[in-house]
């Protein structure tokens, strides 16, 4: 059995990361646990009424107590 | 922490979560934790007041660190939507969010299989209505993923690639086909109306796909969906199981593909696992598969 290479480390802070065509924030919620928000870089068809990415992409976790 | 033991008539692992007891069961519509948190609302688990796509550790977990993962996948903020009223770009986005989370989950030296899943309705014991799927990332390599691996040796190469040459050349039970994907019964299908998606090229993981193969996965499941919604005129319930390469630290073996295990079969009634299923391990079919295969084609093609 090989072992296996390290995690890759988490960023903190809700800084945003790039992950093919995603932007990814890592949070925390209150008790500790991992919140990741994804959102798609590219703007949403105009198909895709479900999108509210923009307001995502916006949110702050200080805002809403993350 | 939930705790494992053998069972050694069986062979296999049980774990025990007992706070899952407490989890959160068919809430009303006024405080489903999956919502987002609106302005003077109740906090939800997802502190924005918009999203896509949210992964968030399990309150309950079944498995967790450091003896593996549990996780919440959000397909999205409307409450009232389900996969197959969603754009093919949040699906394609999906796409992404289980390969981030298969490769960040299989890196970890806790976990030895990534397995993404969804249980879509009551009758398959879905406890929280708002559109999600979840993760577990097993500490063991578990016993579904360990008979593929042994089909691999029984068969003398890749078993999904080997059975997917025999279905295209059968044809019988043949759903569709894209770029990628190719979508049909199994012939030996354990459900009344089980059918695989199978990564056309070899892939072992989500990793190792093409962008466009992603959105091809992405647009087989979606027009799946539509074709089981329609197949009854009713959203189907079904567990969605999504098997890759086990990520424990040993070569070979794993192809993607996605098993769907619907568990209607007729509009109205349940194929229930019962004596001959529980007790002694063996399916007791009340659909052909080839009849199966026919009904899902032609609700597919109609819900196009």
């Amino acid at each position: 059995m090989e072992p296996k290479p390290a995690p890759a480390a988490e960023s903190g802070g809700g800084e945003v990361e790039r992950y093919g065509p995603l932007d990814l924030r890592r949070l925390r919620k209150d008790d500790g646990r991992r919140l990741i928000v994804y959102s798609r870089v590219a703007p949403a068809s105009p198909g895709d009424a479900s999108s509210p990415g923009g307001a995502a992409a916006g949110a702050s976790p200080e805002e809403h107590g993350a | 922490l939930s705790e494992l033991r053998f069972n050694e008539l069986r062979g296999e692992e049980v774990a025990y979560a007992i706070h899952r007891q407490d989890r959160t069961f068919l809430p009303d519509r006024a405080h489903c934790p999956l919502d987002p948190t609106h302005p003077g609302g109740p906090q939800t688990e997802i502190p924005l007041e918009a999203f896509e796509i949210v992964v968030f550790d399990n309150r309950f977990p079944a498995f967790e660190a450091p003896a593996g993962a549990a996780e919440v996948v959000v397909y999205t903020d409307d409450h009232e939507a389900s996969i197959a009223t969603l754009p093919i770009g949040r699906i394609e986005a999906l796409m992404w969010v289980w390969r981030h989370r298969y490769e960040e989950l299989g890196s970890r030296p806790d976990v030895e299989c990534v397995y993404i899943f969804e249980n879509r309705g009551v009758e398959v014991g879905v406890t929280l209505h708002h559109p999600h799927g979840q993760i577990y990332g097993y500490p063991f390599l578990p016993p579904v993923a360990a008979l593929e691996l042994a089909a691999d040796e029984r068969l003398g190469g890749c078993a999904p690639c080997l059975l997917l040459e025999r279905e295209r050349a059968d044809g019988r039970r043949m759903l569709f086909e894209n770029e990628a994907v190719s979508a049909f019964v199994p012939e030996a299908a354990r459900w009344p109306y089980e059918a695989h998606l199978v990564m056309r090229p070899h892939r072992r993981s989500l990793l190792e796909c093409e962008p466009g193969e992603l959105r091809g996965l992405a647009e087989a499941l979606l027009r799946l969906v539509h074709g089981y919604d329609a197949l009854f005129e009713r959203p189907m319930p079904y567990v969605m199981a999504v098997h890759q390469a086990p990520t424990a630290s040993s070569p070979g073996g794993g192809h993607l593909h996605i098993e769907f295990y619907p568990p209607l079969r007729t509009a109205e009634k349940l194929k229930y696992l019962a004596g001959s299923e529980q007790g002694e391990g063996t399916f007791i079919g009340d659909v052909l598969p080839e009849e199966a295969a026919a009904a899902l084609r032609e609700a597919v093609d109609r819900a196009r």
